[in-house]
């Protein structure tokens, strides 16, 4: 047996300190009566997200259908930056923005929904 | 300062007038409901898991907070432990798993070679002095091996050079575990080389 073996064979004993056990039976204890943690809100996220996905969809779905590149009139840039222009409302891109804007808009709605307590929503 | 009395083999702490005898009915009284059935899982192993710890860490207070996350784990995961393997390997396995991972976020206090050197031997002190330095230098080589090698080093000579248990508590082949012990071996030697050749226990054992 070499120095290495005899020496890890007889590691020294520390002995627990005299409330160890109290101390882990107070934490176990404090883990069983805690209140389970709070649920995800699935019944009213669930909603809101096929909602989102159903709109983001659509607007995706409506740009590429309505894409036609041979459509879009070459202009020359200084005319393309005017900020906004009605014409543009037309464009499958916009479709697609507001469909987005929209979207967040409802999911920012939907949190601040949520985070109301159940009291005030019913 | 640590109360070192003995050495301590895995199953060599007594528990104190545990309620259960038995730990897989004191498990399943509290995956039952009986909370307090746990206390007698605590008392019986408390022991084991601190020592355990200490060897991963080498610090009596870190040791203990180590030891008290196991049992939390041990507690939280009671359900998934399958009756058909001993409960203390299972134990084992996941106190064994948890202080990996405390030491993975540690800082790697131990891998300081020159604070090894600083314990081996002066030329003016003691022999016993020097044997507890010496001793505590492997220990602390040990500690600073690469954890694949320090957790089988570990777990080997906590379960009393038992290759079997070691290698069901780490959930790897018998022959895996005796390899790394080894490589294990070898790396201490090679760390260890100037402290193991003027070492009073060698002059002393010859």
């Amino acid at each position: 047996m070499s120095d290495i073996d005899r020496i890890l064979s007889a590691d020294p004993v520390i002995e627990p300190s005299a409330n160890f056990a109290a101390r882990v039976m107070g934490q176990v204890r404090e883990e069983a009566t805690a209140p389970p943690p709070i649920e995800f809100p699935w019944r009213r996220f669930l909603p809101v997200a096929i909602t989102c996905a159903a709109v983001l969809l659509i607007a995706v779905g409506l740009a590429v259908a309505n894409f036609d590149p041979t459509a879009v009139p070459v202009q020359p840039e200084a005319e393309l930056l005017p900020a906004f222009d009605v014409a543009l409302l037309s464009q499958p891109s916009a479709i697609a923005a507001i469909a987005l804007i929209g979207s967040l808009l409802v999911a920012w709605l939907a949190t601040r929904f949520a985070a109301l307590p159940s009291r005030e929503l019913f | 300062m640590m109360q070192a009395t003995s050495t301590l083999r895995s199953m060599d702490v007594v528990p104190t007038t545990p309620r259960y005898d038995d730990d897989g009915l004191a498990a399943n009284r509290v995956l039952g409901g009986d909370i307090d059935a746990f206390e007698s899982i605590v008392e019986r192993w408390q022991g084991p898991l601190v020592n355990l710890a200490y060897r991963y860490c080498r610090n009596r207070g870190e040791a203990e907070e180590m030891a008290q996350e196991a049992f939390m784990k041990i507690f939280k995961g009671l359900g998934k432990w399958r009756q058909d393997s001993r409960f203390s390997t299972w134990l084992y396995a996941v106190a064994a798993n948890h202080y990996r991972s405390a030491m993975r976020r540690r800082r790697p206090v131990w891998a300081d070679m020159e604070t090894i050197e600083q314990l081996v031997p002066g030329g003016d002190r003691s022999q016993e002095v020097d044997k507890t330095s010496q001793a505590e230098a492997i220990r602390r080589a040990v500690a600073s091996l690469p954890p694949k090698y320090r957790d089988v080093t570990v777990l080997y000579y906590f379960q009393d050079e038992d290759l079997a248990e070691t290698s069901r508590i780490m959930s790897l082949p018998p022959g895996t575990v005796k390899a790394r012990l080894h490589r294990a071996r070898k790396m201490l030697e090679t760390k260890l080389s100037t402290l193991l050749q003027t070492s009073p226990l060698q002059e002393a054992h010859q």
